[in-house]
C-alpha cells in the first residue's frame, strides 16, 4: 500500500492510469451495450419498480439496467452492479498503468527490468476479451461454431479472472520495483 | 517472493483449468429421465438425444426477458419510429391484429399474451430467423412460456412455467419433464415488412418499446435485416446443430411445418417467383399460394370434400383447373362453382434451412 501510494503522488505516473481507466470504463460499457450513440432530447428513464430488478441477472456478471439517461448523442443504461463492476475494473487497470509507467519511467536510474512494466498492461488488455466477449463471439463464431460454445463456457470465469490476474499482475510490478525512495 | 516465473505458472496453470472446465462444465448434459410408458422407444430415445444435445447459449434463465404486459401503439404512432423495410410479426387474433417488432423481439424472444381468454405465446428466435406461435393450453393446464438460457441447434429453448419442461421453438415439442413428447398447438404468425403490413392492417395495434425493461431497441445484437452481409443472410450456425445438409445455403429462407408429423420445407424464392406450388406430402395433396401483398406464403390442403384440386396462377388469380374458380391467398373461393369453399389451413413459418434441417433431416424438400 506504501508503494502504490507514493506511485500515485508522481503525477506522471498517475495521469495516464486515470486517463487509460476512464477509457477502459467506456469500453466496458459500450461492450456490454450500456453505452451507445442514440440521438435524442436529454432524457431520463427509470423502468417502474426498479428495486424488483436490481439484482435480476440476465447472464453471468450483466445485470438488467433499471434506468437510462439520454445526454449529448449518447445513450448510458444504469445497472448498479455493472457499474460497480466497471469502477473496480477501471481501478485495477488505472493502478496497473500507473505502475507500469511509473517503473518505465524509473528503470533509467533503477536497477530493474524492463519486462515487467508490460505486467501492468497484459491483464487490461485481457479484460478487453473478458468485457466483449458477446461482441468478440459473434463476430468470430460463425468460422468455428464449436468455439462459440467454448467461450459461452468461459463467460462466467472472464471477469474474476481478469480480476485476479490484474491483482497477481499488480503485485508482481510492486514486488519488483526497487527504488530506494519507495 | 512473487517472482514473474511464478506468476505466468500460475496464470498457465489456471488458463489449463478452465478451459477444461469449459469443455466439461456442460450444465446441460442432465440426467437421462425415467421412460414414460406412453412415449413409444424410437421417440423415447429422439428426445432424449435433443436433450443430451443441448448447449448453454450465455443468458441464465429468463436472461432474455420475455415481455409478459405487452404495450401497444396505433399504426400511426408506431410509424414515427420504425423504418419502412422493418421486419415485423403480425397475428390476426380474435381480438384484432397486433404487430410485433424484430427488432424488439430480439431482445426479448417471446410475448405472452392473452387473446379472448386464451393464453398465447408469440415467439422468435434471431438465430434461426423463426416466428412461430403456440398456444398455452397443455394437458396439465395453460402456461406461458419463457427462455431457459439454453438452444439446440442454435435455437431458442423456451420453457413452460407450469411444469418446467423444455421445449425448442422449431421441434413445438416438449423434450423432457412432465410434458415430455408433448406437442404444443401452434397459430399463424405473418413474417412480413412494415411498410406491408401498416398498409394492410390500418386498424392493428403495435407492440411498443414500453415493454418494461431498458434496451437499445435501435440496435440488434445479431445483425440487420436492413442490409445484407451479416448474420441474418450469410455465414453459418452460430451454435454446433445435430445434422447439417448442404444442399441449399444455411441461411437461405424456407416456409416449414408439419402435416401428421411429416416435416415439410419449401423454398420461399420459388414460391415468390411461381406464386403457386401444388405438392404431394405422404400422399397428402397440398397447395402453397404466395401473397404478394404480404411477402407471405400459406399452406392448404388441396381438398374439396373427396375432391383433389390442382392450382395454377393465371392473370393475378389463383385457379383451381378442375372448376376453374378463382380463390383469394387466403384460400377461400371468391368466384365460379366453389365460391364460398374454404381450404384447411397447414401452419408454417419462415424458417432458416440449416435450423429446419438439423432438426428434421428427413424433412421433405420442394424447390
Amino acid at each position: 500500500m506504501h508503494k502504490i501510494r507514493n506511485i500515485l503522488k508522481n503525477k506522471s505516473a498517475l495521469i495516464p492510469g486515470i486517463v487509460i481507466g476512464t477509457v477502459y470504463f467506456i469500453l466496458y460499457l459500450i461492450s456490454i451495450n450500456h453505452l451507445f450513440l442514440a440521438v435524442g432530447e436529454f432524457e431520463i428513464a427509470v423502468i417502474d419498480n426498479p428495486g424488483s430488478k436490481f439484482f435480476t441477472m440476465r447472464a453471468p456478471f450483466l445485470w438488467e439496467p433499471i434506468a437510462s439517461i439520454s445526454f449529448f448523442g449518447l445513450k448510458l443504461f444504469i445497472a448498479p452492479l455493472n457499474i460497480l463492476i466497471g469502477v473496480l475494473l477501471s481501478l485495477m487497470v488505472m493502478l496497473n498503468i500507473a505502475v507500469a509507467v511509473f517503473s518505465y519511467r524509473c528503470k533509467r536510474s533503477c536497477r530493474t527490468n524492463l519486462g515487467y512494466s508490460f505486467a501492468g498492461f497484459l491483464p487490461a488488455m485481457l479484460t478487453g476479451f473478458a468485457c466483449c466477449a458477446p461482441t468478440f463471439v459473434i463476430a468470430l463464431a460463425p468460422v468455428l461454431s464449436s468455439f462459440t460454445v467454448f467461450f459461452v463456457s468461459l463467460q462466467p470465469f472472464l471477469i474474476p479472472f481478469s480480476v485476479a490476474v490484474m491483482t497477481l499482475g499488480l503485485l508482481w510490478s510492486l514486488s519488483r520495483i526497487t527504488e530506494l525512495n519507495i | 517472493m512473487f517472482t514473474a516465473k511464478r506468476a505466468a505458472l500460475l496464470i498457465l496453470v489456471a488458463g489449463i483449468i478452465f478451459f477444461v472446465s469449459s469443455l466439461l462444465l456442460n450444465d446441460t448434459r442432465g440426467q437421462k429421465e425415467p421412460d414414460d410408458p406412453n412415449i413409444p422407444e424410437e421417440e423415447q430415445q429422439a428426445l432424449d438425444k435433443f436433450f443430451l444435445n443441448l448447449k448453454s447459449g450465455g443468458p441464465s434463465k429468463d436472461g432474455i426477458p420475455p415481455i409478459e404486459n405487452p404495450n401497444y401503439l396505433s399504426i400511426t404512432d408506431a410509424d414515427e419510429n420504425i423504418d419502412d423495410n422493418e421486419v415485423v410479426f403480425v397475428v390476426e387474433s380474435s381480438d384484432g391484429v397486433f404487430i410485433y417488432r424484430q427488432r424488439i423481439l430480439a431482445w426479448h424472444e417471446i410475448v405472452n399474451e392473452t387473446f379472448s381468454g386464451e393464453k398465447m405465446s408469440i415467439t422468435y428466435c434471431p438465430l434461426t430467423g423463426s416466428a412461430v406461435g403456440f398456444k398455452g393450453a397443455v394437458s396439465r393446464g395453460e402456461t406461458t412460456f419463457g427462455t431457459s438460457g439454453k438452444l439446440l441447434n442454435s435455437n431458442l429453448v423456451m420453457y413452460d412455467r407450469l411444469t418446467g419442461s423444455y421445449i425448442p421453438q422449431l421441434l413445438g415439442k416438449a423434450i423432457n419433464g412432465n410434458l415430455k413428447g408433448e406437442r404444443l398447438d401452434e397459430f399463424p404468425i405473418i413474417w412480413t415488412r412494415w411498410f406491408k403490413a401498416k398498409s394492410f392492417y390500418e386498424e392493428a395495434q403495435v407492440l411498443s418499446e414500453k415493454t418494461g425493461f431498458i434496451r437499445n431497441y435501435r440496435g440488434d445484437p445479431y445483425g440487420s435485416y436492413l442490409e445484407k452481409n451479416n448474420y441474418y443472410d450469410s455465414g453459418g450456425a452460430l451454435f454446433p446443430v445435430m445434422h447439417q445438409d448442404n444442399r441449399f445455403e444455411p441461411k437461405e429462407v424456407v416456409m416449414a411445418g408439419r402435416v401428421n408429423e411429416t416435416p415439410f420445407a419449401i423454398l420461399k424464392q420459388k414460391i415468390r417467383s411461381e406464386k403457386v406450388m401444388n405438392l404431394e406430402l405422404e400422399n397428402i395433396p397440398l397447395v402453397a399460394l404466395y401473397d404478394g401483398e404480404l411477402d407471405t406464403v400459406r399452406i392448404f390442403r388441396r381438398m374439396d370434400q373427396d375432391q383433389t384440386l390442382t392450382f395454377r396462377f393465371e392473370n393475378g388469380d389463383f385457379l383451381d383447373e378442375n372448376t376453374m374458380s378463382i380463390w383469394n391467398e387466403r384460400g377461400a373461393a371468391v368466384e365460379g362453382q366453389q365460391q364460398g369453399a374454404q381450404l384447411e389451413a397447414i401452419n408454417s413459418f419462415d424458417v432458416m434451412w440449416f435450423a429446419w434441417v438439423a432438426f428434421h433431416p428427413e424433412t421433405e424438400v420442394y424447390e
